[in-house]
């Protein structure tokens, strides 16, 4: 099995992703299950730039999860004009 | 650094006079120093005297520099250790004398007898190297000397450092400190929170919020009115035609007119709640009236612009159609409003909440409540704070208990202090089979005994379990009627509060989360069988001597997720522990005001514990 997802935008864009960083998303580790999980690529109904930046946020927990404890990690910033639909795919991806 | 300067910035006014002897390092330090010198001049000499072949201090220059300390690490030590060790021991002596001085020019440079004058050089206590000595120059008490100015700037580097990591370390406890206030735990964010963060934050930029979901949408909403930034703009983000439900939590910047709004852009209401709505007027209630048809949910708290007629005129128009009803905080909702409310809706209500209603003050119109509600579907009652304790007694209870107890799950009778064992017995332990949540804050006439016997009774009522009980303030109930109280509702008790209890004891909560077969408690038994068995046969003279101890048999909690033990001092660490070992769903435990619930605790991780006197903020 590859290490790697590829995250592909409707537009197109595509994210070659840690498997592991990928399944932070529920709705994205369920996907394993079916035709994604054989071909390792899951298309997702979101642009290029709001897909970006949900991928970043998958590394950012990725990298501070650990480290949430002991208090001192950085802020996670959004792009103020993505932030609301940012927000239904962020509820749709359960992250 | 300037030693007379690093305490505080703190300083009173100057006199020229002060600044320029400052200027000319002629200091308060240096004329003590000075001073001290002279009265100790007659003292080396004599030491001197009594061992002339030791080597001279005072010719030798670089002796005389360095001050005692410093010799020594520099490898001159010679048999004069001993002699060495009597000076220092009279310069620590004379220090002790001084103390009464402030410490800041305390005489440490004086303890070798060489005094370097400023301007002199000097070598550096942790170098070595000669410098010129200074006013600024800097002392450092333990290693007795001075540091050159490259080493103080290491050495300040340092403590700026040390400096940095206290505080950023003070910042993470102090986060961790307020979240544990808010009950959270510090976790990574959620990516949909973070984005509600920013929408918040630009709330006023954003013209519909779109397609995120009610459940995101009410997120919003909280958040708002948590800050405090629902206002008429905000507002209508919120409202589309479609929906059922509106929550609002507070309302005191939205005014009248968008208030209408509500109304007439979401005419489908079923439920509408409106806290803190100062604001809602006469007239929105009546546009209320024609406008939201199927409103059977109505909450408002602090609507005390709505007078008494209108809200007769409301009852009488849509009463009909109200499940629910909730009405907090208000004066103006008075007697006869609470008799059109009763006449129009009382045997449709399945909930009812009157709290704090001033305005609510004949005891009658009280005493009416249970005539209404028949035949009765009524599952939610509070009837909490009321403006006098008279107004609310056992006799009303027992007569709404008789009529309701078949049907009602929740029961709040917050702040009723004139309750008395009598609705416990009479009331409560007779007539609610499916009671399931029960609140009764202050109710501190009911005693100990009475509520002991009345839910022994009740588990032959109530065979189900309390699922949420509040017993704050209930200040006369001790260790039998809680234990009695467990023993009925501990296998499905989830939220518990027995906050301000001060008679429940250690002993009982130890045997309560401790398990039957532990020595100590079989210890316990066998002595309580024993005392039983002399009892009966022998007089009862040793038992009035020394108090009997009670036995209890532990209780197990499965679904206990938060308690509230704040304010009963018997409980401690060994309390605690226990708890955490027992309960295994128990997630926030709050205990404010137990000053034995020190930060030694074990317990587990994932349980929150709220209130000790280590956490700061």
């Amino acid at each position: 099995m590859s290490e790697y997802v590829t995250l592909v935008s409707s537009d197109n864009y595509k994210f070659v992703v840690l498997k592991e960083v990928a399944l932070i998303s529920s709705v994205l580790r369920n996907t394993q299950g079916f035709e994604e999980g054989k071909t390792g690529k899951i298309n997702l109904e979101m642009d290029g730039d709001i897909l970006e930046c949900i991928v970043e946020y998958l590394y950012y927990h990725y990298k501070y999860k650990d480290q949430a404890e002991l208090g001192n990690i950085p802020e996670f910033n959004i792009p103020t004009h993505l932030a609301l639909e940012l927000l239904v795919k962020a509820d749709f991806l359960d992250i | 650094m300037s030693r007379n300067r690093k305490s505080s910035g703190v300083r009173g006014p100057n006199s020229a006079l002060t600044e320029f002897l400052k200027n000319e390092g002629i200091t308060e330090g240096f004329r003590r120093r000075r001073e001290a010198q002279a009265s100790e001049s007659p003292h080396p000499q004599q030491e001197r005297s009594t061992e002339p072949e030791n080597e001279d201090i005072s010719e030798d220059p670089e002796e005389t520099v360095s001050p005692a300390g410093a010799r020594i690490r520099r490898g001159v030590a010679t048999e004069s250790d001993q002699e060495e060790e009597a000076i220092r021991a009279a310069g620590r002596a004379k220090r002790r004398d001084d103390s009464d001085f402030d410490p800041e020019f305390s005489d440490d440079d004086l303890d070798a007898n060489g005094i370097k004058k400023f301007g002199e050089e000097d070598n550096c206590v942790t170098c070595g190297k000669v410098f010129n000595l200074t006013v600024y120059s800097r002392y450092l008490r333990d290693q007795r000397g001075y540091v050159c100015e490259t080493c103080n700037e290491t050495i300040k580097a340092k403590e700026r450092n040390a400096k940095r990591n206290q505080m950023s370390s003070r910042k993470k406890r102090k986060k961790i400190a307020l979240a544990l206030l808010d009950k959270q735990v510090v976790r990574i964010p959620k990516l949909q929170d973070i984005c509600i963060k920013k929408i918040t934050l630009n709330i006023d930029d954003v013209e519909a919020l779109g397609d995120i979901g009610q459940v995101n949408m009410n997120k919003i909403s909280k958040i708002l009115s948590k800050n405090r930034s629902l206002n008429n703009s905000t507002v209508s983000l919120f409202l589309n035609p479609n929906l059922k439900s509106l929550e609002f939590w507070d309302c005191s910047n939205v005014d009248s007119d968008s208030l209408n709004r509500i109304a007439s852009y979401c005419p489908n209401l079923e439920s509408l709640t409106l806290f803190m709505c100062g604001q809602l007027h006469n007239d929105n209630l009546k546009y209320y009236t024609t406008n939201l048809k199927s409103l059977s949910e109505l909450s408002l708290n602090g609507p005390f612009l709505i007078s008494d007629t209108v809200w007769q005129e409301y009852f009488e128009q849509s009463g009909s159609q109200l499940t629910k009803f909730e009405v907090r905080n208000t004066h103006r909702f008075q007697n006869d409003s609470l008799i059109s409310l009763l006449e129009n809706s009382g045997r449709n209500l399945t909930s009812l909440r009157l709290s704090r209603l001033d305005g609510l003050d004949s005891k009658d119109v009280y005493d009416l409540i249970p005539h209404y509600l028949e035949p009765s579907k009524l599952e939610q009652l509070e009837i909490s704070y009321p403006f006098q304790e008279d107004l609310v007694t056992d006799d009303l209870l027992i007569n709404i208990l008789a009529i309701t107890g078949e049907t009602i799950t929740h029961l709040n009778l917050d702040g009723c202090s004139n309750l008395t064992d009598q609705f416990i017995t009479d009331g409560l332990a007779k007539f609610c089979p499916n009671l399931t949540h029960l609140s009764m804050k202050n109710l501190d006439q009911i005693t100990n005994e009475a509520f002991a016997r009345a839910l022994e009774e009740y588990s032959a009522v109530n065979s189900g379990g309390l699922i949420s009980v509040d017993l704050t303030k209930c200040t006369g109930l001790g260790d039998e009627a809680i234990y009695s109280l467990l023993k009925h509702s501990g296998h499905t008790v989830v939220e518990f509060s027995i906050n301000s209890l001060s008679l429940l004891s250690k002993d009982f909560l130890l045997q309560l989360f401790t398990e039957d077969h532990h020595p100590y408690k079989k210890g316990l038994k066998e002595k309580l069988e024993k005392l039983e068995s002399n009892g009966t046969n022998e007089n009862n003279e040793e038992n009035d001597n020394n108090e009997t101890p009670s036995y209890y048999p532990k209780l197990s909690f499965p679904f206990l997720t938060t308690a509230d033990f704040g304010f009963v001092r018997s409980v401690d660490d060994e309390i605690l522990e226990l708890v955490g070992e027992s309960c295994p769903k128990l997630s926030i435990l709050e205990v404010y005001g137990n000053n034995r619930c020190t930060f030694r605790a074990n317990f587990r991780k994932d349980l929150m514990v709220i209130g000790r006197q280590g956490d700061e903020v």
